[in-house]
């Protein structure tokens, strides 16, 4: 119990002052699903290397704290789907029946994926992203346990932001093969963006 | 493992356990013997919070603690509000005060208020949990929460009801302590809420959030796998209620109760709720006594509790 007090305590005191904590992020899940080989949306390889690389570069500011560099992996998050976001093919997909967001993660999957993605980055970096990942993980977990939504739906909607937080931001990491092979649904279960009752 | 798979291969070994725990000695056994209010025989989850309570639980019994006084908690009652929007009247503080004590009344709570106060900030009143409006609104506002209630009411966004903080969260984190619920969840509102259909308007998301500030999980904590919610005498549930759904068996194998909708912990309608169990009062006990103990001056003063706790921290 102790490390996953302090790392909640931690982030208490360290909210008072400094950038918005951002540790979700619902959209991400669409970086994850255009990453796969049936993709309704194409995305360059160069696009995935500017991704991996601001995301990279937003942990290693963070300096190991997760709350410095959330809010930068949210940027470079919302910035890689920038470019996709207008076109009608996106719109065609938000409406659609692929569009899927995270309803659980599969705790063991993302250990997997973790170490994984750990085989392409320098230690620092690895700490990082394992602690942003945890964060955010601990983060849902405390909310769920603790409060009352108004139904089944707000609830998927709402951890849905932080599991497509996750998802997305391990994704950067994998290699292309394994990332166009990786679906949302590897990483635990998903919902239908239109169940969810997901708008943008 | 789910309920089925639980009761077939725990049976033998909650009859071996159940005599030699009588006798543990908690202090002095580096591996605890399973709690009381635990089910009995079930492989513990990773290491976490669940844990640590068993333990306390398991060292009260073995110290033949029992919590028997009244504990009296002052409330200090924040209203966020931005205009109009999120202010109460009186008649509806009180009507919250008095349904949280009737329902409290058993676990030997008496929630009495200690100051009522209006607080006008748009980024406090609609706000998410684990956010800085969340961590800047209870640094400014709460007051001593240590020994006392500190109940928000705000406008959380996301579809929430209400959040709350356990009590094993406070020594880590004691400026979060307190419980924040919509502000039209309370009782006796001269108007409905806009949102409609709203069937969370008669008090029961405080009385649910209390209930996790006393130490209680929800009813579909862990789903049909043990030891679910750490409590006996409510049924396992698959995943949480919406409506009022009665008289549904589980759908968790080996379950034979109705899932437990009646149930504050659970997600039902407001008028859908009606109790806690007596083993949930009994955990309340427990877990004020033990983690909240400055809340009463018996407790405070106790230097069993303070061993038992020196023991288990």
């Amino acid at each position: 119990m102790r490390p996953t007090l302090f790392l909640l305590a931690g982030l208490a005191l360290s909210f008072s002052v400094g950038p918005a904590y951002a540790l979700k992020n619902i959209a991400a899940c669409d970086i994850v699903a255009f990453a796969a080989k049936d993709s309704p949306i194409a995305v360059t390889d160069a696009q995935w290397l500017d991704y991996r690389a601001a995301i990279e570069a937003a942990l290693a500011k963070g300096s190991g704290d997760p709350r410095s560099a959330s809010a930068d992996v949210v940027a470079a998050q919302t910035s890689f789907l920038a470019s996709i976001k207008g076109s009608a093919a996106y719109q065609d997909y938000l409406a659609g029946d692929s569009c899927l967001l995270m309803s659980k993660l599969d705790a063991s999957v993302v250990d997997a994926l973790l170490e994984e993605a750990a085989k392409s980055l320098p230690e620092r970096a690895t700490k990082a992203l394992r602690d942003i990942v945890q964060a955010s993980r601990t983060q849902i977990d405390r909310i769920e346990r603790t409060a009352r939504f108004r139904s089944n739906r707000d609830k998927t909607l709402f951890a849905a932001q932080y599991y497509c937080f996750v998802a997305a931001t391990i994704a950067a990491f994998l290699p292309p093969d394994r990332r166009a092979e990786i679906a949302l649904e590897d990483f635990g279960e998903t919902a239908s963006c239109k169940e969810a009752g997901r708008t943008a | 493992m789910n309920r089925r798979d639980f009761l077939m291969s725990s049976a033998c070994a909650c009859l071996a356990t159940a005599t030699a725990k009588v006798a543990t000695v908690f202090a002095q056994d580096a591996t605890p013997a399973p709690a009381r209010l635990t089910r009995c025989g079930t492989p513990l989850p990773t290491p976490s919070e669940k844990i640590q309570a068993r333990r306390v639980v398991s060292a009260l019994r073995a110290n033949r603690v029992n919590f028997r006084g009244k504990t009296v908690i002052p409330v200090h009652f924040h209203i966020l509000h931005e205009g109009q929007q999120g202010y109460l009247p009186d008649r509806q503080i009180k009507a919250q005060m008095v349904l949280l004590n009737k329902e409290y009344a058993p676990a030997s709570l008496e929630f009495k208020l200690a100051d009522v106060n209006l607080h006008e900030n748009s980024a406090w009143f609609r706000h998410q949990p684990g956010t800085n409006e969340e961590i800047e609104m209870k640094n400014a506002l709460g007051k001593d929460t240590a020994k006392s209630l500190n109940l928000y009411t705000a406008e959380p966004e996301g579809g929430l009801l209400g959040y709350a903080t356990f009590p094993w969260w406070y020594q880590e984190m004691p400026q979060l302590d307190g419980v924040v619920i919509h502000h039209a969840s309370l009782p006796k509102a001269a108007r409905p809420w806009v949102q409609q259909p709203w069937p969370f308007n008669l008090g029961m998301t405080a009385v649910h959030e209390v209930g996790h500030w006393a130490g209680l999980y929800h009813t579909f904590q862990g789903g049909c796998d043990a030891p679910g919610d750490d409590i006996e005498d409510t049924a396992y549930e698959a995943t949480s209620a919406s409506g009022c759904p009665l008289n549904q068996r589980s759908s968790c194998p080996g379950e034979t109760r109705f899932n437990p909708v009646e149930n504050y912990m659970d997600y039902s309608d407001d008028a859908c709720m009606k109790h806690f169990t007596p083993m949930q009062y009994q955990r309340i006990k427990d877990m004020v006594g033990y983690y909240r103990y400055q809340l009463n001056p018996l407790t405070q003063r106790s230097s069993l509790l303070a061993q038992i706790r020196e023991s288990i921290e």
